[in-house]
């Protein structure tokens, strides 16, 4: 296999050239969040938007949180990042569902954002998984130039020393993701054969390069790692569809039930936590979530989160 | 009466013509073409070796139509597509155009290649028989496949090129890249490859190539006129054509048209061989009044045929030999052809190894054969699950076949044809082997209702394969973690050592 040799030599021309500027604010950004969050004093809030349609629910959610104004300030450059990994439909529910990615850019959009670009670095071909499931003509529907919905750029990968990991020690990251003033993480809650669920904090899985299979081997303590790079401000769960058995992929809809909410908080661990109680999960049952609390990311006890309904 | 010479040079209008159409044949072969790519193979429906190919191999296609009319033209007026359409063709036209000052300085070749004209049509011979007995090569050196192959094999390099070239300009001219990028992104998302790994056979490939280009600085057209098979399929139907250049010979003394043809269609003494002239029109530029043009003949072609009875009788004797000692060749068991070829035999002989599928494959998965199936499927595309599965969804590879040898299936109608199976190799399988968790194969199945199940109570969850939901798409293989190789492999059905787990 040559191609992650010269993927890495591209990653570490870009790293050395535009991107040596990167890295030192990046370790700061590091620093900042997880500070906050070792601050147990403020109750994380959690949004629950119901509405059969997911794009009534995300913006009902996002307000009750403040509004998107609240996340993104005039001027910023946004990263809403969904689950686009497989070449499945919405009804599917192995992706994000459009309806939720076109809120998110909307209300960006709306708060003045400069830039939104929405991308994943998918698991089939990119192609089919932006067409099938329906995210790329959601983007486009908005018809702005500031939004728009991109594919993975193999030069943007750069190498991150990871802060406190435990087990993954460097990683490639995706420029943008990491570069981005507001970085709003927008997945998808559905079973996952290995990590019971996939819901925000593995969609981390796709701003990543290198060969993501070997993740999969203490994947608890590896998520957690590699979430301390990738901070989102805003972290919207769909669960408008949640997909019960044969995850991460799907393809029947018998697995697919419809629920109708969708979930935003700022804490990435608790947004998680909540949407496992709508799989019929405890958050505890989740090791990688527990692994992503004991490594300061968030609050996973849901009696320590105040839950809005809208 | 003298005619005024054309105002716009005959080479002028060819080249023009040339030009564009190796411009569409290059952007129809582009690798990144979107969804439904079926239009990449258009180009092979003009050239007449898709149909044989396809009948050959006992397939059929309506599609094909457009090359049975190019055949036609050749019957009626001659070898219009070598001169003015072929993608090769214009490739040498401009080595020659480039490589005129070294040509120059080298010996004159034009009589030693006009001694073994006889080559093109016995070698063509020669693979007509061997087709017919089981080992059907005709497309390893059909013209456009060379050049399809050529440019699949380039794909990889032209990817690299754009993202080191674009990271370079960004970085050397800050104020450009507001100009590049956009140019770099447009590129990237419909004319470059996706992936970065190069294709195998990518050098032989090449060399095929750069040898068609080589042997145009020793002698113009010199692949046309000693090896091609379309070039000899094509003159066997031009030899007789009505329409042709009149008159059929030099004038007296001049031999200016003679020296001007590129294609030594003017034979010794000066006479027309029909089968070599490739319409390029190139004599009535030379000619100082502008004489020769084509029309209808008065009575047979005055130059010799390049082939003799026996010559040819000789030829057939020697492919149906060669198609003897080479053999069946049954494919090894790793050997995966794409989704729903059904007949392996049928499928080598109307393959026409233009390589479309393998520049198609989203995946890079399909690769081209070298011998590892015998010399008979010699740029065959396999898949090669390590380096990519066959996507459930993508019926690319039928989509853009020109000549039927893969289905066009519906992605609804695959799982009907699957390509093999996926068999477990426990001594290297990380639950098994390592008793840690893994299940990256279970994860990347497509099936919806799961091909591999995870089983056991004991220690970590180990995959299981169940023979009949899986359609040996090789998704898990591509995936599977372990360094080297795959600890999950697709193996052909009914191949002994498949199936038992």
């Amino acid at each position: 296999m040559t191609s992650p040799s010269r993927r890495e030599f591209l990653a570490q021309v870009a790293a050395f050239t535009a991107g040596v500027t990167l890295l030192p604010p990046l370790l700061e950004l590091d620093r900042l969040p997880a500070a906050e969050a070792g601050a147990p004093a403020a109750k994380p809030l959690l949004a629950v938007g119901r509405n059969a349609d997911p794009e009534a629910a995300t913006t009902a959610a996002v307000a009750a949180l403040g509004g998107m104004k609240a996340f993104v300030k005039e001027g910023q450059t946004v990263v809403v990042k969904p689950n686009i990994g497989w070449d499945r439909s919405p009804e599917q529910a192995a992706n994000t569902n459009p309806g939720v990615v076109k809120a998110l850019v909307a209300m960006a959009l709306a708060a003045g954002a400069k830039q939104v670009k929405v991308f994943d670095r998918t698991c089939n071909d990119a192609k089919r998984c932006y067409a099938n499931s329906g995210i790329l003509a959601a983007v486009e529907s908005l018809k702005d130039p500031r939004a728009e919905c991109v594919h993975i750029d193999n030069r943007r990968f750069v190498p991150v020393k990871i802060k406190d990991a435990v087990a993954v020690e460097e990683w490639t990251f995706y420029r943008d993701a990491l570069e981005c003033d507001v970085y709003i993480n927008a997945p998808v809650a559905k079973h996952h054969g290995i990590s019971r669920l996939t819901i925000g904090l593995k969609n981390v899985m796709g701003v990543i390069g290198g060969d993501r299979g070997k993740i999969h081997q203490n994947i608890q303590q590896k998520l957690a790692d590699l979430n301390r790079v990738v901070r989102p401000a805003l972290t919207v769960v769909d669960c408008s569809r949640i997909l019960l058995r044969h995850g991460p992929q799907g393809g029947k809809l018998e697995d697919v039930e419809k629920r109708d909410l969708v979930i935003a908080s700022r804490d990435p661990v608790a947004a998680d936590a909540y949407a496992a109680t709508v799989h019929g999960l405890k958050p505890e049952d989740l090791a990688w979530l527990s692994a992503a609390r004991d490594a300061g990311l968030g609050v996973m006890d849901l009696a320590q989160v105040t839950v809005k309904e809208v | 009466m003298a005619r005024a010479r054309a105002r716009f040079p005959w080479r002028w209008r060819r080249a023009l013509v040339q030009l564009g159409a190796l411009a569409v044949f290059l952007w129809l072969a582009r690798p990144a073409a979107p969804h439904a790519p079926a239009e990449a193979g258009w180009a092979f429906r003009l050239d007449p070796l898709a149909p044989l190919s396809a009948l050959l191999g006992w397939t059929w296609s309506w599609w094909l139509l457009p090359a049975v009319a190019v055949l036609a033209l050749a019957l009626l007026a001659g070898r219009w597509f070598c001169g003015w359409l072929c993608p090769l063709g214009t490739c040498l036209d401009g080595c020659a155009a480039a490589g005129a000052p070294l040509r120059r300085r080298l010996p004159p070749a034009g009589a030693a290649i006009a001694r073994v004209r006889w080559l093109r049509g016995s070698l063509f011979a020669a693979l007509l028989a061997a087709a017919l007995l089981g080992l059907p090569l005709l497309g390893v050196l059909d013209p456009l496949a060379l050049v399809a192959r050529a440019l699949n094999s380039l794909d990889p390099w032209l990817r690299a090129g754009a993202d080191h070239g674009s990271l370079w300009v960004a970085d050397q001219v800050p104020a450009a890249a507001g100009a590049s990028e956009p140019l770099y992104r447009w590129l990237s998302d419909h004319v470059l490859i996706q992936r970065d790994a190069v294709p195998a056979l990518a050098l032989l490939s090449l060399a095929l190539f750069a040898g068609a280009l080589l042997a145009e600085l020793v002698a113009r057209r010199a692949w046309c006129r000693l090896l091609c098979p379309l070039g000899a399929l094509l003159g066997l139907a031009a030899r007789r054509a009505p329409v042709r250049r009149t008159p059929d010979t030099t004038c007296g003394s001049c031999t200016l048209c003679a020296t001007a043809c590129p294609a030594g269609a003017l034979t010794a003494g000066g006479k027309l061989d029909p089968a070599a002239c490739i319409q390029c029109q190139g004599c009535q530029d030379a000619c100082p009044r502008g004489l020769p043009r084509p029309a209808r003949a008065a009575g047979p072609p005055a130059g010799e045929p390049e082939v003799s009875r026996r010559g040819f009788l000789a030829a057939c004797a020697g492919g149906s030999a060669a198609a003897l000692a080479a053999g069946g060749g049954e494919p090894p068991e790793d050997c995966l052809r794409p989704p729903g070829v059904a007949d392996e035999g049928a499928f080598r002989r109307a393959c026409v190894r233009c390589g479309l599928c393998i520049g198609a494959c989203p995946t890079g998965g399909l690769q081209p054969l070298a011998l590892e199936a015998g010399a008979g499927a010699l740029f065959t595309p396999a898949l090669v699950p390590r380096r990519g599965g066959c996507e459930e969804n993508c019926t690319r590879c039928g989509e853009v076949c020109p000549t039927g040898a893969i289905p066009r299936l519906s992605a609804g109608q695959k799982p009907a044809h699957p390509l093999g199976l996926a068999v477990v190799d426990r001594e290297r399988c990380i639950p098994f082997a390592q008793k840690e968790s893994c299940l990256v194969c279970e994860e990347f199945c497509p099936v919806p209702e799961k091909a591999i199940r995870i089983v056991g109570r004991h220690g970590p969850g180990k995959p299981r394969v169940i023979a009949d939901r899986c359609t040996g798409c090789g998704l898990c293989e591509q995936h599977c973690p372990v360094e080297g190789v795959s600890a999950i492999r697709v193996l052909r059905r009914g191949h002994a050592s498949a199936g038992d787990d």
